[in-house]
């Protein structure tokens, strides 16, 4: 069973009656722990597909399947449910909410899946322990690195311990020693078993996986196993 | 979860302190302003509700009608109605009459003290009300006659030193009376007032006081129904009570009376004062302060949504960590609840302060402590429910709903439709505030009629003394001669009354007329026309050179056109005896302008030939030493009786106190409503100006000036408010134009209030925003491009 199996995925936008494709006709299967990643020029619909994966973006035409489960059927609520027991996220530009500490940061998908208060303080004291910040569990955003800021984001998407981690280039405002780290970071979870989706411009970055998948004006290209 | 919400909340309002300061400004004062209302209309709707039998408790109305046309309606009856109800009626338990107030004269050791309010009352008095009897027996002290019980004021008055009990005072310096019991002062909100209570029997021991069915209308009645006992079953069987009794031997002259129920608890609101409109005023009033929160909530909704465009990243990242619209729509509202708690505990404080302005205002004495209960604190909570949900309600929803794709891939922009949301807001809030601006207007603009009214007669420089009993009565014609020699004052009139609030009726048998007719009568001398500059427009006034004069009656313009009289000279009018007409007056306004100029008669002999009032005019560059002189002249004549005057322009002003104080309060919040909209305004004109910084750069640097920049914004606004405008004038001319019907004599409306208004709210919004633009295109443009 694969983890993701896309079927004819379409995604357009339609203005003054002309429909704008971004996706077309996107195939394929994910399999548990892979690491994929998915190359391609600006525009290419890069982002566009990894959000449809995420269940944040709906695409026009298409089935999409999370283990098995037809996700094109669902409504948002189930969509909502399963994305957020699944899926972690890792932006380019961290995301990370100005109002709230490192910790809180940290707790705050914790808070929406309802875990329990002495269970989700175990959860995120361990995070800040295998990432080496619990001295920065009080500290705002803005007091951070962008290297530092970006170990806060990888430790939110996996401290709900999803199946999924889905990263919009997770290096791309980053130096290239503090870009070595995340992504020897990313390896390590895959080791350890979660599945990891990457979108890219880097060709060094990309070879930290396993598949490499390129995509040009929203089709596949060329896909190589590495 | 909720302490995580919170904290967002807090840090939130904390980030965007000047924003938070104009919302908290905003809700605090609109939440200060309906309280201060809610506590006023609280106030209004407690009276009578303190005794223990309240329910059961109703008063007797009678609406009288001549040839089915009602005539007036009046809780003052006849004495007879209260015991007959007792008799036929099961259902009634008991009753109590209480005779309308009247000033008495009340001697005790050589010192008189006047009381205002004496009523003659029931026994049952004590039995079926909740007054507190501080000292004496309820249940007999106003058995016997000849008994008096005082209020706690007033025996503090008469007896400073001694117990009151049981002490002999003498009323009017006529007949003794026995202090059987001390009452406590009827609370403020007690319809039933009084200074002094006597025993209804004393009544029958006097001579000359009617008793019967056919008038003597001079008493209230209560009733006490049986427990359980529907009014309207009374209701019903009034009908054939008042039939046996006095419609039957009235029905050939055309005359019904017909008596229905009044429950005491209703009488303030929905009966008494101002012709029964009080409700009709609180109702205005509860309006504008729901009209004052929805204006503060609006900013909050404008604001919000705003600001939103700031918070749309934050909620796309939510939502991705798994946030569903709930958890989302629980986060805004949570900031919205925690913002009018805040405002609420603020509001207290405003509450506190302005309070004493506030009943002063208001013309109420009420403490604050007294309203510190359940249902207050019940409606505090409903406020700041309501404050919170409907300020944050529609900003939650709107946030929730981002998508959380386009916010994270910075393409994200709020949708044209709501700056239209916005801009219908602003409209709305301008509307209001500009009707109420035009309300304000016309209000002032009626009373200022009312005050400088042609009354036809006038009421400056005139000083009126009353006369208070017999004794000093039978002095009056000495009294005035001697007032006339004072150098300042020009004349005297000797009268039974002044016109001002109205003159009494009694029934008459014009000349041709079967039929009693009901027309209002003043006694008063020959010089009561120049006094008052009243003209005669037919015949002449009275004169001392015709002895037969003191039969003669005048009569006023609108009498001699009721009863088609073109020739009214010489004409008869019957009543104790046959009067001749020998003069008209012009029309003159002597009850309030609520009411139309009635039929008048005017007599040249009073009542028990003497007259009860004294008005002098007089030209004085110094009052107090004119009074003083008046003061000496009055002493010397009657030195132990009081000496009482007051101004009659004075007395005028106070006729009007209630419209006045109304007035006063619809001023106040529309002020606090208009800086609530200008408050809006300036917090919108902030945001848009920070959110242009960069294009007025741009401008700059191609050319435009700092004028082109203000006009660029506030052109905008100034639409705006000019839709206001349009919406807010046709709905204010409609209220007023109802309003103002309540008077017989009212202002035309007219354009210029609208343009006024018009240019008050363009003037301070334009004013508003140019601030704002100007700040910003004073930004050098090299700062404003840098700053992106």
């Amino acid at each position: 069973m694969p983890l993701i199996k896309l079927n004819h995925i379409f995604k357009y936008y339609s203005s003054h009656f002309i429909k704008t494709f971004v996706l077309q006709d996107v195939n394929m299967e994910i399999e548990e722990s892979e690491f994929v990643t998915i190359m391609g020029p600006s525009g290419a619909g890069k982002s566009t597909l990894l959000y449809i994966m995420g269940m944040l973006d709906e695409p026009n035409d298409g089935e999409y399947y999370y283990k098995d489960q037809p996700v094109h059927k669902m409504t948002e609520k189930m969509r909502t449910e399963l994305h957020k027991h699944e899926i972690g996220f890792v932006f380019q530009s961290y995301h990370l909410i100005d109002e709230l500490t490192v910790y809180e940061n940290i707790e705050t998908p914790l808070l929406y899946q309802k875990v329990k208060s002495s269970e989700k303080k175990g959860m995120v004291a361990d995070i800040l322990d295998r990432f080496n910040i619990v001295a920065k569990k009080k500290l705002f955003p803005h007091q951070l690195s962008g290297g530092q800021q970006q170990l806060v984001g990888i430790a939110r998407a996996i401290v709900a311990r999803p199946s999924l981690i889905l990263a919009d280039e997770p290096t791309g405002n980053l130096n290239s020693q503090q870009g070595e780290e995340i992504m020897d970071l990313l390896t390590i979870l895959n080791k350890n078993g979660t599945t990891i989706v990457q979108v890219t411009h880097s060709l060094k970055n990309a070879r930290y996986g396993n598949r490499i998948i390129n995509l040009l004006d929203g089709r596949i290209v060329e896909e190589t196993q590495l | 979860m909720f302490k995580s919400y919170l904290k967002i909340a807090v840090r939130n309002l904390w980030r965007n302190k000047s924003y938070t300061f104009i919302n908290l400004f905003g809700l605090s004062i609109g939440i200060a302003a309906t309280l201060l209302i809610v506590i006023y209309i609280l106030f209004q709707f407690s009276y009578d509700r303190f005794h223990v039998n309240k329910d059961s408790l109703y008063r007797i109305s009678v609406s009288h009608q001549n040839e089915g046309k009602l005539e007036y309606e009046s809780p003052v009856y006849t004495p007879s109605i209260g015991p007959t109800m007792k008799r036929d009626f099961p259902e009634v338990e008991d009753f109590v009459r209480i005779s309308t107030p009247r000033p008495v004269f009340v001697q005790y050791n050589g010192t008189a003290i006047r009381i205002n309010t004496a009523c003659f009352a029931d026994t049952a008095f004590f039995k079926l009300f909740s007054f507190e009897l501080l000292a004496g027996n309820p249940r007999t002290a106003l058995i016997a006659p000849y008994s008096i019980v005082l209020s706690e004021k007033t025996a503090k008055k008469i007896f400073p030193k001694q117990d009151p009990l049981n002490q002999i005072i003498t009323i009017n310096k006529r007949a003794q009376f026995t202090v059987t019991g001390i009452v406590k002062d009827p609370p403020q909100n007690s319809t039933i007032q009084f200074e002094a209570l006597i025993s209804f029997s004393t009544l029958y021991r006097m001579p000359n006081v009617y008793m019967g069915w056919n008038g003597g209308n001079q008493y209230i009645t209560f009733v006490k129904l049986n427990r359980n006992t529907q009014a309207g079953k009374v209701d019903k069987k009034l009908p054939g009570l008042m039939w046996r009794n006095f419609n039957k031997d009235m029905a050939s002259i055309g005359l019904v009376d017909k008596a229905y129920l009044q429950p005491l608890t209703k009488i303030h609101v929905f009966y008494d004062n101002l012709s029964g409109k009080t409700f009709l005023y609180l109702l205005i009033f509860a309006t504008v302060a729901i009209l004052i929160l929805l204006m503060a909530c609006v900013n909050y909704v404008n604001l919000s949504t705003s600001l939103s465009l700031k918070r749309a990243r934050e909620i796309g990242v939510r939502k991705v960590l798994g946030a569903d619209k709930y958890h989302l729509i629980m986060q805004f509202l949570t900031e919205s609840f925690l913002l009018s708690t805040l405002s609420f505990g603020l509001s207290l404080f405003l509450v506190e302060l302005f309070f004493p302005i506030f009943t002063n205002l208001a013309g109420v004495e009420i403490s604050l402590s007294n309203f510190m209960q359940v249902k207050l604190a019940l409606i505090s909570l409903l406020v700041v429910f309501l404050v919170g949900f409907l300020a944050g309600s529609y900003p939650a929803f709107y946030i929730s709903s981002f998508q959380a794709v386009k916010t994270l891939k910075g393409i994200f922009k709020t949708k044209k439709g709501k700056q239209g949301l916005r801009n219908s807001l602003v409209v709305f809030q301008f509307s209001i505030a500009v009707i109420l601006i035009i309300s304000t207007i016309l209000i002032q603009r009626q009373l200022n009629f009312m005050n400088n009214m042609d009354l036809g007669f006038k009421k400056d420089n005139i000083v009126v003394l009353n006369l208070p009993y017999d004794e000093v009565r039978q002095k009056s014609t000495l009294i005035k001669q001697m007032l006339l020699t004072v150098p300042e004052v020009q004349k005297v009139s000797l009268c039974s009354a002044v016109p001002i609030s109205g003159f009494t009726q009694n029934g008459y048998f014009p000349e041709g007329s079967q039929a009693p007719v009901l027309i209002h009568v003043v006694d008063a001398d020959k010089d009561f026309f120049d006094l008052f500059h009243i003209p005669v427009v037919a015949g002449r006034k009275f004169s001392s050179d015709f002895q037969t004069d003191k039969q003669a009656y005048m009569i006023n313009e609108t009498l001699a056109k009721s009863l088609n009289w073109s020739d009214p000279i010489g004409k008869t009018i019957r009543r104790n005896g046959v009067h001749p007409v020998i003069g008209v007056v012009k029309n003159f306004h002597f009850a309030t302008l609520y009411d139309k100029i009635e039929p008048l008669i005017i007599t040249n002999r009073p009542v028990n030939n003497q007259f009860s009032t004294i008005a002098i005019r007089a030209e004085s560059a110094n009052w107090p030493q004119t009074i003083q002189s008046i003061r000496t002249v009055w002493n010397r004549i009657v030195p132990t009786a009081p000496f009482e005057y007051y101004f009659l322009d004075q007395a005028f002003d106070h006729l009007y106190r209630f419209e006045q104080r109304f007035k006063n309060i619809f001023f106040s919040f529309s002020l606090l409503a208009f800086l609530i909209a200008l408050l809006g305004l300036y917090s919108l004109s902030s945001y848009s100006t920070e959110q242009r910084t960069k294009e007025v750069g741009i401008r700059k640097t191609l050319g435009a000036s700092t004028m082109e920049i203000i006009r660029l914004f506030a052109r905008n606004f100034t639409l705006l408010v000019v839709i206001a405008n349009l919406i807010a004038f046709p709905i204010s001319w409609y209220i007023m134009n109802t309003l103002l019907q309540n008077f017989a004599y009212r202002i035309s409306i007219g354009w210029f209030t609208f343009v006024l208004a018009g240019c008050i709210s363009l003037f301070t919004a334009v004013f508003t925003v140019s601030v704002q633009a100007l700040k910003t295109a004073l930004i050098n443009p090299v700062e404003a491009l840098r700053y992106e």
